[in-house]
Protein backbone atom coordinates (compact mmCIF):
# COMPACT_ATOMS: atom_id res chain seq x y z
CA UNK A 1 0.00 0.00 0.00
CA UNK A 2 2.78 2.31 0.81
CA UNK A 3 3.69 2.22 -2.98
CA UNK A 4 0.95 4.23 -4.01
CA UNK A 5 0.29 5.76 -0.68
CA UNK A 6 0.05 8.78 -2.18
CA UNK A 7 -2.99 7.87 -4.81
CA UNK A 8 -4.63 6.26 -2.07
CA UNK A 9 -4.47 10.05 0.30
CA UNK A 10 -6.09 11.38 -2.56
CA UNK A 11 -8.56 8.92 -2.94
CA UNK A 12 -9.32 9.22 0.74
CA UNK A 13 -9.84 12.95 0.22
CA UNK A 14 -12.36 12.49 -2.58
CA UNK A 15 -13.94 10.24 -0.08
CA UNK A 16 -13.23 11.99 2.82
CA UNK A 17 -17.26 13.48 3.72
CA UNK A 18 -18.70 12.17 6.75
CA UNK A 19 -21.57 12.45 8.68
CA UNK A 20 -22.39 14.57 11.02
CA UNK A 21 -23.18 13.49 14.96
CA UNK A 22 -26.57 14.14 14.05
CA UNK A 23 -27.37 12.39 10.72
CA UNK A 24 -25.26 9.16 12.58
CA UNK A 25 -27.66 9.30 15.65
CA UNK A 26 -30.54 8.81 12.87
CA UNK A 27 -28.81 6.31 10.96
CA UNK A 28 -28.72 4.20 14.20
CA UNK A 29 -32.06 4.69 15.05
CA UNK A 30 -33.50 3.81 12.14
CA UNK A 31 -31.01 0.37 12.48
CA UNK A 32 -32.44 -0.72 15.92
CA UNK A 33 -34.73 -2.96 15.52
CA UNK A 34 -34.54 -4.59 12.81
CA UNK A 35 -33.77 -7.61 14.16
CA UNK A 36 -36.87 -7.52 16.07
CA UNK A 37 -39.18 -7.66 12.99
CA UNK A 38 -39.98 -10.97 11.93
CA UNK A 39 -38.69 -12.61 8.84
CA UNK A 40 -42.13 -13.20 7.76
CA UNK A 41 -43.21 -10.06 7.86
CA UNK A 42 -40.10 -8.57 6.10
CA UNK A 43 -41.12 -11.01 3.50
CA UNK A 44 -44.70 -11.17 3.26
CA UNK A 45 -46.50 -10.29 0.53
CA UNK A 46 -49.51 -8.16 -0.38
CA UNK A 47 -52.08 -7.53 2.68
CA UNK A 48 -55.05 -9.47 3.22
CA UNK A 49 -57.18 -6.78 1.85
CA UNK A 50 -55.57 -3.97 -0.29
CA UNK A 51 -57.44 -0.90 -0.51
CA UNK A 52 -60.03 -2.03 2.44
CA UNK A 53 -61.45 1.40 3.13
CA UNK A 54 -65.07 0.42 3.34
CA UNK A 55 -67.12 1.82 6.03
CA UNK A 56 -68.40 -1.35 7.53
CA UNK A 57 -65.19 -3.02 7.06
CA UNK A 58 -63.42 -0.20 9.16
CA UNK A 59 -66.36 -0.34 11.51
CA UNK A 60 -66.05 -4.11 12.19
CA UNK A 61 -62.48 -4.30 12.49
CA UNK A 62 -62.53 -1.13 14.88
CA UNK A 63 -65.28 -3.08 16.89
CA UNK A 64 -63.15 -5.84 17.47
CA UNK A 65 -60.13 -4.19 17.83
CA UNK A 66 -61.37 -2.17 20.78
CA UNK A 67 -62.96 -4.99 22.54
CA UNK A 68 -59.95 -6.76 22.72
CA UNK A 69 -58.08 -3.83 23.90
CA UNK A 70 -61.11 -3.63 26.64
CA UNK A 71 -60.28 -6.71 27.56
CA UNK A 72 -56.84 -6.13 28.94
CA UNK A 73 -54.40 -4.60 26.66
CA UNK A 74 -53.26 -0.80 27.97
CA UNK A 75 -51.97 1.14 25.29
CA UNK A 76 -47.84 0.61 24.92
CA UNK A 77 -45.78 3.03 25.90
CA UNK A 78 -43.64 3.31 22.40
CA UNK A 79 -39.81 2.63 22.30
CA UNK A 80 -38.48 1.77 18.97
CA UNK A 81 -38.61 4.05 15.84
CA UNK A 82 -37.92 2.19 12.80
CA UNK A 83 -38.78 2.61 9.49
CA UNK A 84 -40.13 0.61 6.86
CA UNK A 85 -38.79 1.75 3.65
CA UNK A 86 -36.59 -0.78 3.33
CA UNK A 87 -38.72 -3.47 3.67
CA UNK A 88 -40.95 -3.13 0.63
CA UNK A 89 -38.73 -0.72 -1.33
CA UNK A 90 -41.42 2.67 -1.58
CA UNK A 91 -40.13 6.13 -1.45
CA UNK A 92 -41.77 7.40 1.37
CA UNK A 93 -40.23 6.53 4.89
CA UNK A 94 -42.40 6.32 8.06
CA UNK A 95 -40.76 6.06 11.32
CA UNK A 96 -43.01 3.84 13.77
CA UNK A 97 -43.08 3.78 17.52
CA UNK A 98 -43.25 0.31 18.86
CA UNK A 99 -44.97 -1.16 21.58
CA UNK A 100 -44.08 -3.86 24.12
CA UNK A 101 -43.91 -7.17 21.50
CA UNK A 102 -45.65 -5.50 18.80
CA UNK A 103 -44.33 -5.23 14.80
CA UNK A 104 -46.18 -4.02 12.24
CA UNK A 105 -45.57 -5.43 8.82
CA UNK A 106 -44.89 -4.21 5.66
CA UNK A 107 -47.95 -4.83 4.00
CA UNK A 108 -49.68 -2.71 6.69
CA UNK A 109 -47.35 0.22 6.18
CA UNK A 110 -48.15 0.10 2.13
CA UNK A 111 -51.86 0.38 3.57
CA UNK A 112 -51.28 3.43 4.95
CA UNK A 113 -49.55 4.95 1.85
CA UNK A 114 -52.49 3.80 -0.32
CA UNK A 115 -54.66 5.44 1.26
CA UNK A 116 -52.76 8.28 1.09
CA UNK A 117 -52.21 8.26 -2.51
CA UNK A 118 -56.52 7.63 -2.95
CA UNK A 119 -56.88 10.56 -0.80
CA UNK A 120 -54.43 12.56 -2.38
CA UNK A 121 -52.22 12.88 0.82
CA UNK A 122 -48.25 12.92 0.65
CA UNK A 123 -46.72 11.22 3.65
CA UNK A 124 -43.67 13.05 4.88
CA UNK A 125 -40.46 11.16 4.74
CA UNK A 126 -38.87 10.18 7.90
CA UNK A 127 -38.95 12.44 11.05
CA UNK A 128 -42.36 13.43 11.40
CA UNK A 129 -44.23 10.73 10.11
CA UNK A 130 -45.30 8.22 13.48
CA UNK A 131 -46.67 5.03 13.54
CA UNK A 132 -48.85 4.61 16.61
CA UNK A 133 -49.37 1.18 18.20
CA UNK A 134 -52.16 1.00 21.12
CA UNK A 135 -50.94 -2.32 22.13
CA UNK A 136 -53.06 -4.83 21.74
CA UNK A 137 -52.18 -7.86 20.11
CA UNK A 138 -54.54 -8.16 17.62
CA UNK A 139 -55.50 -4.60 17.10
CA UNK A 140 -52.57 -2.57 16.04
CA UNK A 141 -52.75 1.18 14.63
CA UNK A 142 -50.76 2.94 12.60
CA UNK A 143 -50.55 6.33 12.41
CA UNK A 144 -48.98 8.79 9.09
CA UNK A 145 -49.33 12.37 8.96
CA UNK A 146 -49.39 14.06 5.66
CA UNK A 147 -46.25 15.43 4.82
CA UNK A 148 -48.29 19.04 4.46
CA UNK A 149 -49.93 18.42 7.83
CA UNK A 150 -53.13 18.42 6.63
CA UNK A 151 -54.30 15.34 7.77
CA UNK A 152 -53.19 11.82 8.56
CA UNK A 153 -53.83 8.10 7.35
CA UNK A 154 -54.52 5.37 9.83
CA UNK A 155 -54.23 1.36 9.51
CA UNK A 156 -55.63 -0.83 11.73
CA UNK A 157 -54.67 -4.67 11.86
CA UNK A 158 -57.50 -7.15 13.63
CA UNK A 159 -56.52 -10.64 13.45
CA UNK A 160 -55.27 -10.97 9.37
CA UNK A 161 -57.77 -8.09 8.31
CA UNK A 162 -56.91 -4.60 7.90
CA UNK A 163 -58.61 -1.68 7.67
CA UNK A 164 -57.73 1.86 6.75
CA UNK A 165 -58.84 5.30 5.89
CA UNK A 166 -57.72 8.78 6.25
CA UNK A 167 -58.52 12.05 7.45
CA UNK A 168 -57.84 15.00 6.06
CA UNK A 169 -58.63 17.96 7.65
CA UNK A 170 -56.97 19.35 10.16
CA UNK A 171 -58.16 22.54 11.86
CA UNK A 172 -56.47 26.13 12.66
CA UNK A 173 -54.37 25.02 15.26
CA UNK A 174 -52.76 21.57 13.10
CA UNK A 175 -54.64 19.06 14.48
CA UNK A 176 -56.34 16.42 12.69
CA UNK A 177 -58.20 13.70 14.94
CA UNK A 178 -60.62 10.54 13.95
CA UNK A 179 -62.95 9.03 16.36
CA UNK A 180 -63.65 5.34 15.36
CA UNK A 181 -66.89 4.02 16.84
CA UNK A 182 -69.13 3.48 18.84
CA UNK A 183 -69.71 1.28 15.98
CA UNK A 184 -72.17 -0.20 18.02
CA UNK A 185 -73.72 2.50 19.92
CA UNK A 186 -73.69 1.93 24.21
CA UNK A 187 -71.53 -1.35 23.43
CA UNK A 188 -68.17 -0.07 22.13
CA UNK A 189 -66.41 2.63 23.19
CA UNK A 190 -64.98 4.98 21.18
CA UNK A 191 -61.36 5.50 20.30
CA UNK A 192 -59.69 8.45 19.34
CA UNK A 193 -56.37 8.73 17.64
CA UNK A 194 -55.11 11.91 15.90
CA UNK A 195 -52.11 13.54 15.09
CA UNK A 196 -50.85 17.19 15.48
CA UNK A 197 -48.73 19.05 13.52
CA UNK A 198 -47.35 21.38 15.59
CA UNK A 199 -44.52 20.74 18.61
CA UNK A 200 -46.58 18.60 21.34
CA UNK A 201 -45.97 18.34 24.73
CA UNK A 202 -48.91 16.32 25.93
CA UNK A 203 -52.90 15.38 24.97
CA UNK A 204 -55.52 15.09 27.61
CA UNK A 205 -59.00 13.92 26.24
CA UNK A 206 -61.96 15.62 28.23
CA UNK A 207 -64.73 12.77 28.25
CA UNK A 208 -68.51 13.35 28.50
CA UNK A 209 -68.40 13.40 32.33
CA UNK A 210 -66.24 15.66 33.07
CA UNK A 211 -63.02 13.28 33.19
CA UNK A 212 -59.61 14.00 32.25
CA UNK A 213 -57.45 11.37 30.64
CA UNK A 214 -53.85 11.64 29.47
CA UNK A 215 -53.80 10.07 25.77
CA UNK A 216 -50.91 8.13 24.72
CA UNK A 217 -48.64 9.91 23.08
CA UNK A 218 -45.81 9.05 20.30
CA UNK A 219 -44.03 11.56 18.07
CA UNK A 220 -46.87 14.18 17.26
CA UNK A 221 -49.33 10.68 16.61
CA UNK A 222 -51.87 10.31 19.50
CA UNK A 223 -54.71 7.47 20.76
CA UNK A 224 -57.01 7.56 23.53
CA UNK A 225 -59.51 4.07 23.97
CA UNK A 226 -62.50 4.58 26.08
CA UNK A 227 -62.90 3.16 29.50
CA UNK A 228 -64.56 0.30 30.74
CA UNK A 229 -67.60 1.75 30.44
CA UNK A 230 -68.78 3.08 27.38
CA UNK A 231 -67.94 6.79 27.47
CA UNK A 232 -67.66 9.47 24.81
CA UNK A 233 -64.81 11.96 24.66
CA UNK A 234 -66.28 15.24 24.12
CA UNK A 235 -62.95 17.23 23.75
CA UNK A 236 -59.49 16.89 23.43
CA UNK A 237 -56.47 18.91 24.95
CA UNK A 238 -53.54 19.96 23.51
CA UNK A 239 -50.31 21.59 25.25
CA UNK A 240 -47.86 22.53 22.60
CA UNK A 241 -44.30 22.72 23.84
CA UNK A 242 -43.90 26.67 23.32
CA UNK A 243 -46.71 26.92 26.43
CA UNK A 244 -50.03 27.34 24.27
CA UNK A 245 -52.73 25.10 24.40
CA UNK A 246 -55.77 24.35 22.19
CA UNK A 247 -59.10 23.13 22.71
CA UNK A 248 -60.50 20.91 19.99
CA UNK A 249 -64.20 19.49 20.40
CA UNK A 250 -65.20 16.23 19.17
CA UNK A 251 -68.05 16.26 17.34
CA UNK A 252 -70.67 13.40 18.30
CA UNK A 253 -70.91 10.68 15.32
CA UNK A 254 -67.21 10.22 15.17
CA UNK A 255 -64.76 11.73 12.89
CA UNK A 256 -64.97 15.05 11.35
CA UNK B 1 -4.03 11.66 5.66
CA UNK B 2 -6.45 10.81 8.12
CA UNK B 3 -9.02 7.70 7.72
CA UNK B 4 -12.59 9.05 6.33
CA UNK B 5 -14.32 6.19 7.57
CA UNK B 6 -12.14 6.44 11.08
CA UNK B 7 -13.32 2.70 12.62
CA UNK B 8 -14.52 2.82 16.38
CA UNK B 9 -12.01 1.44 18.19
CA UNK B 10 -13.63 -1.81 20.07
CA UNK B 11 -12.54 -3.49 23.08
CA UNK B 12 -10.86 -6.99 21.27
CA UNK B 13 -11.16 -5.48 18.07
CA UNK B 14 -12.58 -6.89 15.11
CA UNK B 15 -12.56 -10.41 15.67
CA UNK B 16 -13.56 -12.56 12.62
CA UNK B 17 -17.27 -14.07 14.00
CA UNK B 18 -17.36 -12.38 16.97
CA UNK B 19 -21.12 -11.60 16.72
CA UNK B 20 -21.99 -15.25 16.22
CA UNK B 21 -22.60 -17.59 19.16
CA UNK B 22 -20.87 -20.44 19.67
CA UNK B 23 -22.72 -22.44 17.51
CA UNK B 24 -21.90 -19.87 14.68
CA UNK B 25 -25.17 -18.87 14.17
CA UNK B 26 -26.46 -15.24 14.06
CA UNK B 27 -29.44 -15.05 16.66
CA UNK B 28 -31.48 -12.15 16.96
CA UNK B 29 -28.57 -11.10 20.09
CA UNK B 30 -26.10 -11.41 17.79
CA UNK B 31 -27.38 -9.39 15.00
CA UNK B 32 -28.10 -6.59 17.43
CA UNK B 33 -24.54 -6.80 18.50
CA UNK B 34 -23.32 -6.58 15.29
CA UNK B 35 -25.27 -3.48 14.51
CA UNK B 36 -24.44 -2.04 17.59
CA UNK B 37 -20.22 -2.47 16.23
CA UNK B 38 -20.29 -2.45 12.92
CA UNK B 39 -23.41 0.18 11.71
CA UNK B 40 -21.68 3.46 12.49
CA UNK B 41 -18.97 1.89 10.12
CA UNK B 42 -21.11 0.92 7.51
CA UNK B 43 -22.96 4.10 7.68
CA UNK B 44 -19.80 6.24 6.92
CA UNK B 45 -18.94 3.95 4.13
CA UNK B 46 -22.17 4.14 2.36
CA UNK B 47 -22.03 8.00 3.29
CA UNK B 48 -18.88 8.79 1.43
CA UNK B 49 -19.87 6.89 -1.46
CA UNK B 50 -23.65 7.97 -2.05
CA UNK B 51 -23.58 11.25 0.47
CA UNK B 52 -26.01 12.36 3.13
CA UNK B 53 -29.47 11.87 0.78
CA UNK B 54 -28.86 8.48 0.41
CA UNK B 55 -26.50 6.55 2.82
CA UNK B 56 -29.43 6.43 5.21
CA UNK B 57 -31.64 4.13 3.18
CA UNK B 58 -28.65 2.30 2.24
CA UNK B 59 -27.58 1.24 5.42
CA UNK B 60 -31.05 0.48 6.47
CA UNK B 61 -31.26 -1.82 3.39
CA UNK B 62 -27.58 -3.32 4.37
CA UNK B 63 -29.07 -4.43 7.62
CA UNK B 64 -32.49 -5.88 6.59
CA UNK B 65 -30.53 -7.66 4.12
CA UNK B 66 -27.98 -8.89 6.39
CA UNK B 67 -30.61 -9.95 8.76
CA UNK B 68 -32.66 -12.04 6.30
CA UNK B 69 -28.96 -13.36 4.90
CA UNK B 70 -27.98 -13.88 8.47
CA UNK B 71 -28.13 -18.02 8.42
CA UNK B 72 -26.07 -17.67 5.55
CA UNK B 73 -23.37 -16.03 7.75
CA UNK B 74 -19.90 -18.13 8.08
CA UNK B 75 -18.13 -16.69 10.99
CA UNK B 76 -15.07 -19.12 9.65
CA UNK B 77 -15.29 -17.40 6.53
CA UNK B 78 -15.23 -13.55 7.22
CA UNK B 79 -15.50 -10.74 9.93
CA UNK B 80 -19.04 -9.54 10.49
CA UNK B 81 -17.66 -5.85 9.64
CA UNK B 82 -16.11 -7.68 6.12
CA UNK B 83 -18.97 -9.53 5.53
CA UNK B 84 -21.87 -6.09 6.10
CA UNK B 85 -19.08 -4.04 4.11
CA UNK B 86 -19.70 -6.60 1.48
CA UNK B 87 -23.54 -6.61 1.27
CA UNK B 88 -23.22 -2.92 1.73
CA UNK B 89 -21.26 -3.07 -1.90
CA UNK B 90 -23.89 -5.06 -3.19
CA UNK B 91 -26.48 -2.43 -2.21
CA UNK B 92 -24.47 0.85 -3.52
CA UNK B 93 -24.77 -1.03 -7.07
CA UNK B 94 -28.74 -0.33 -7.17
CA UNK B 95 -27.61 3.02 -6.52
CA UNK B 96 -25.41 3.29 -8.86
CA UNK B 97 -26.73 6.49 -10.61
CA UNK B 98 -26.95 7.92 -6.74
CA UNK B 99 -23.38 7.27 -6.78
CA UNK B 100 -22.16 9.07 -9.58
CA UNK B 101 -23.82 11.79 -9.00
CA UNK B 102 -22.68 11.95 -5.71
CA UNK B 103 -18.67 11.76 -6.85
CA UNK B 104 -19.81 14.43 -9.89
CA UNK B 105 -20.53 16.75 -6.97
CA UNK B 106 -17.21 15.83 -4.65
CA UNK B 107 -15.80 16.56 -8.13
CA UNK B 108 -17.66 19.96 -9.08
CA UNK B 109 -16.62 21.34 -5.15
CA UNK B 110 -13.22 20.61 -5.52
CA UNK B 111 -13.08 22.06 -8.78
CA UNK B 112 -14.84 25.13 -7.12
CA UNK B 113 -12.70 25.03 -4.62
CA UNK B 114 -9.38 25.22 -6.48
CA UNK B 115 -10.79 28.18 -8.46
CA UNK B 116 -11.45 29.81 -5.45
CA UNK B 117 -8.12 32.50 -4.69
CA UNK B 118 -9.93 34.71 -2.32
CA UNK B 119 -8.08 32.86 0.73
CA UNK B 120 -4.70 35.11 2.23
CA UNK B 121 -2.27 32.94 2.60
CA UNK B 122 1.22 32.13 2.17
CA UNK B 123 1.23 31.79 -1.32
CA UNK B 124 3.17 28.98 -2.05
CA UNK B 125 1.05 27.01 -0.01
CA UNK B 126 -2.14 28.49 -1.62
CA UNK B 127 -1.20 27.48 -5.21
CA UNK B 128 -0.53 23.95 -3.36
CA UNK B 129 -3.67 23.66 -2.32
CA UNK B 130 -5.30 24.67 -5.46
CA UNK B 131 -3.39 21.91 -7.24
CA UNK B 132 -4.46 19.70 -4.90
CA UNK B 133 -7.95 20.58 -5.07
CA UNK B 134 -7.73 20.47 -8.74
CA UNK B 135 -6.60 17.34 -8.89
CA UNK B 136 -8.93 15.75 -6.52
CA UNK B 137 -12.07 17.39 -8.60
CA UNK B 138 -9.92 15.18 -11.29
CA UNK B 139 -9.72 12.11 -9.59
CA UNK B 140 -13.27 11.99 -8.41
CA UNK B 141 -14.76 12.37 -12.04
CA UNK B 142 -12.27 9.80 -13.10
CA UNK B 143 -13.49 7.50 -10.31
CA UNK B 144 -16.92 8.43 -11.69
CA UNK B 145 -16.19 6.80 -14.74
CA UNK B 146 -14.28 3.63 -13.56
CA UNK B 147 -16.40 0.31 -13.59
CA UNK B 148 -17.94 -0.44 -10.28
CA UNK B 149 -16.23 -4.21 -10.55
CA UNK B 150 -12.81 -2.39 -10.07
CA UNK B 151 -13.95 0.92 -8.45
CA UNK B 152 -15.44 -1.10 -5.10
CA UNK B 153 -12.22 -3.02 -4.45
CA UNK B 154 -9.83 -0.29 -4.98
CA UNK B 155 -11.92 2.02 -2.35
CA UNK B 156 -12.12 -0.76 -0.17
CA UNK B 157 -8.15 -1.17 -0.34
CA UNK B 158 -7.53 2.31 -0.75
CA UNK B 159 -9.94 4.00 1.81
CA UNK B 160 -10.69 1.42 4.02
CA UNK B 161 -8.23 -0.15 4.28
CA UNK B 162 -9.27 -3.53 3.94
CA UNK B 163 -7.11 -6.41 2.93
CA UNK B 164 -7.02 -8.10 -0.50
CA UNK B 165 -8.19 -11.26 1.22
CA UNK B 166 -10.86 -9.09 3.40
CA UNK B 167 -11.75 -7.78 -0.11
CA UNK B 168 -12.17 -10.85 -1.38
CA UNK B 169 -14.27 -12.07 1.34
CA UNK B 170 -16.13 -9.24 1.34
CA UNK B 171 -17.09 -9.23 -2.25
CA UNK B 172 -17.16 -13.45 -2.97
CA UNK B 173 -14.57 -13.18 -5.66
CA UNK B 174 -11.40 -14.82 -5.72
CA UNK B 175 -8.13 -13.32 -4.51
CA UNK B 176 -5.96 -12.79 -7.50
CA UNK B 177 -9.48 -10.62 -9.05
CA UNK B 178 -8.84 -8.62 -6.25
CA UNK B 179 -5.32 -7.85 -7.15
CA UNK B 180 -5.79 -7.41 -11.01
CA UNK B 181 -8.80 -5.24 -10.99
CA UNK B 182 -7.14 -2.96 -8.27
CA UNK B 183 -4.39 -3.06 -10.01
CA UNK B 184 -6.16 -1.74 -13.24
CA UNK B 185 -8.16 0.72 -11.50
CA UNK B 186 -4.92 2.32 -9.97
CA UNK B 187 -3.99 2.07 -13.49
CA UNK B 188 -6.48 3.97 -15.08
CA UNK B 189 -6.59 6.37 -12.20
CA UNK B 190 -3.17 7.26 -12.52
CA UNK B 191 -3.34 7.33 -16.59
CA UNK B 192 -6.31 9.45 -16.46
CA UNK B 193 -5.54 12.16 -13.88
CA UNK B 194 -1.93 12.37 -15.68
CA UNK B 195 -3.47 13.03 -19.13
CA UNK B 196 -5.78 15.93 -17.82
CA UNK B 197 -2.73 16.88 -15.99
CA UNK B 198 -1.05 17.38 -19.30
CA UNK B 199 -3.82 18.13 -21.24
CA UNK B 200 -4.76 21.48 -18.56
Amino acid sequence: MTQHAELYDEIRAVYSRRPSPFEEAAAMRRLAAIALVPDSELTRGGPARRHGARAWSVRVAVAVAVVVVLAGAAIAAPRVIRHFNHADRVDHNVSRLQGPGESMSAAEYRQVQDQAVLTGLELEPVDRSRVLSDGGRTGRLALAPARDGQGFCYTRLVGSSVASGCEPSVDERGVALSVLGPTVVGKVPQQVVGIVVDQVQSVTIVTQDGREVAAGLAGNAFVWTAGTAPERATSIRVAFEDGATATVDIPVGGAR
Amino acid sequence: MKLPFTRDQRPGGDVPGDPAGPAGVMDAAAFQRAVDEHGRNVYRYLYSRLGPQHAEDAVAETFTTAWSARQKYDPALASAETWLLGIATTIIRRFRAREQRWLQMCADSAREQSSRSDEPDDEDDAVDRVDSRARGARLAAVLATLPSREREPLLLHAAYELSYEQIAEALGIPIGTVRSRISRARARLQHAVTDSEVAG
